[in-house]
């Protein structure tokens, strides 16, 4: 039996976006391995401003998301509960994610007239969807948002968790640190003040890459969040956090 | 078990008293007629808008205020100006976004939350929600005029909305709120108020460069 020409032409095209996207890595080009930073500089690292740090309670963003075709665009409303709020949930997807002790983050997504694209729960090993409009109903597509907000979420590692590099071209520092197969970049200034941006994966389909625009607060102004196997764009900018 | 039966029928029955009463069929009718009126009527809506998300499980919410505008038959634009400037323009089956001096155009077809939301408030306005056969339909007294209450009853609209709620206006039968709400439990409620009808709106209000 012959296998039909047109599934044989769509698997070909879907196993050439894989491999093409795939190669897309997240560890950052030009990097060579540097031992432990001075004590100056891991000074100054453990005083950056821990994003979304252990008092964060809420945050308000207004969102843009891009999915191939799809343009949704609308609020995205971050907020951390205790664990007593936690809840059962339609489906759950394991990432390895290390959260400040016993809270939930809670992610909802809505358009400009109030209704909910998603609905989702950060617990410390999963992601829980507690709601979500259909169309986007996806397994893969949790499985990215999973390790994108992981990452977004995760608490910034100690200057001596991490493995560290040096990028030749700027000289800008970057942290190496992985929790079992969540592999994280994070790429800070030279002077290790500042942090531009993070990248990580649990597979080849999650890449992730998150651009930051801090000013030096504890919520960033402004985050990008991308993933280039599933050509997924989300731009947030603060409006309003505590 | 016997013991249990009186005190299951005690609770339904205190239940259905605590229903609302339906509207009866000459009202309907009153309603239906007016709203259809005030539809063939209205050429242009200015109003302003208070919009507020209610995330039951989350025990939040996220208010939004703006300015409403909408020109027969089918242009509709919304100038949020709480918790930030922004602008959406419908016209006919196009979007367009203006939000940070960006310019966003796309078709309401590539969002489906978004065509459906635009179908129910234009639906409410033109009065043609009250004849879709997509919601099943029932109405009821309320403070300052009428409530109409729908149900979908397509599945794709199901996934999204358990019910909407439109409240009418007892004088001029335009709409007062309208609430949606969600299948996960959270439910928006947006009030127009300060409404002027049939003020001239320059056809620019809904063309965005």
């Amino acid at each position: 039996m012959h296998p039909c020409p047109i599934r044989l032409f769509c698997l070909i095209n879907l196993l050439a976006c894989l491999a093409l996207s795939g190669c897309v890595s997240v560890k950052p080009k030009g990097l060579s391995e540097t031992p432990m930073l001075s004590e100056n500089l891991c000074a100054t690292f453990e005083q950056i401003p821990v994003l979304f740090r252990e008092e964060f309670e809420k945050a308000l963003f207004k969102a843009t998301l891009d999915i191939g075709k799809h343009h949704l665009t609308g609020l995205l409303f971050i907020k951390r509960m205790p664990d007593t709020a936690w809840i059962s949930t339609v489906q759950d997807f394991l990432i390895p994610y290390h959260p400040p002790v016993k809270t939930i983050t809670r992610i909802l997504f809505s358009n400009e007239f109030g209704m909910t694209y998603f609905d989702l729960e950060l617990k410390p090993d999963s992601l829980g969807v507690i709601y979500c409009f259909e169309p986007m109903n996806k397994q893969a597509l949790w499985k990215v948002f999973g390790t994108a907000f992981a990452l977004l979420m995760s608490p910034k590692p100690s200057c001596k968790e991490c493995s560290w590099f040096i990028q030749h071209q700027t000289n800008a520092l970057t942290c190496h640190y992985s929790i079992g197969n969540f592999q994280r970049w994070y790429n800070y200034s030279p002077e290790a003040n500042i942090l531009y941006s993070c990248n990580g994966r649990t597979t080849l389909l999650d890449k992730t890459f998150i651009q930051y625009l801090s000013n030096g607060q504890e919520l960033p102004t402004r985050i990008n969040i991308g993933n280039p196997v599933i050509k997924m764009k989300f731009r947030l900018v603060l409006l309003s956090g505590s | 078990m016997l013991k249990i039966i009186p005190f299951f029928f005690l609770i339904s029955s205190l239940t259905l008293q605590a229903q609302q009463k339906n509207l009866d069929a000459v009202t309907i009718q009153l309603v239906r007629e007016g709203v259809a009126l005030a539809a063939q009527t209205t050429q242009t809506i200015s109003c302003d808008f208070t919009q507020q998300k209610e995330m039951s499980m989350l025990k939040d919410q996220i208010i939004s205020r703006g300015k409403f505008f909408f020109k027969k038959e089918q242009s509709l634009r919304w100038e949020y100006t709480y918790p930030f400037s922004y602008l959406i323009v419908i016209h006919n089956d196009e979007v367009t976004i203006r939000s940070d001096d960006n310019v966003t155009k796309f078709s309401a077809q590539t969002n489906k939350v978004f065509t459906e939301i635009n179908r129910i408030i234009l639906g409410s306005i033109r009065g043609t929600i009250l004849n879709d056969s997509s919601f099943s339909t029932s109405f009821y007294p309320a403070n300052t005029g009428y409530l109409v209450k729908l149900v979908p009853l397509s599945p794709g609209l199901r996934e999204n909305l358990t019910k909407i709620m439109i409240f009418f206006n007892r004088t001029d039968f335009t709409v007062d709120k309208l609430e949606l709400y969600e299948q996960a439990g959270d439910y928006t409620i947006i009030d127009f108020s300060e409404k002027k009808i049939n003020a001239p709106l320059p056809d620019q209000t809904f063309l965005l460069d």
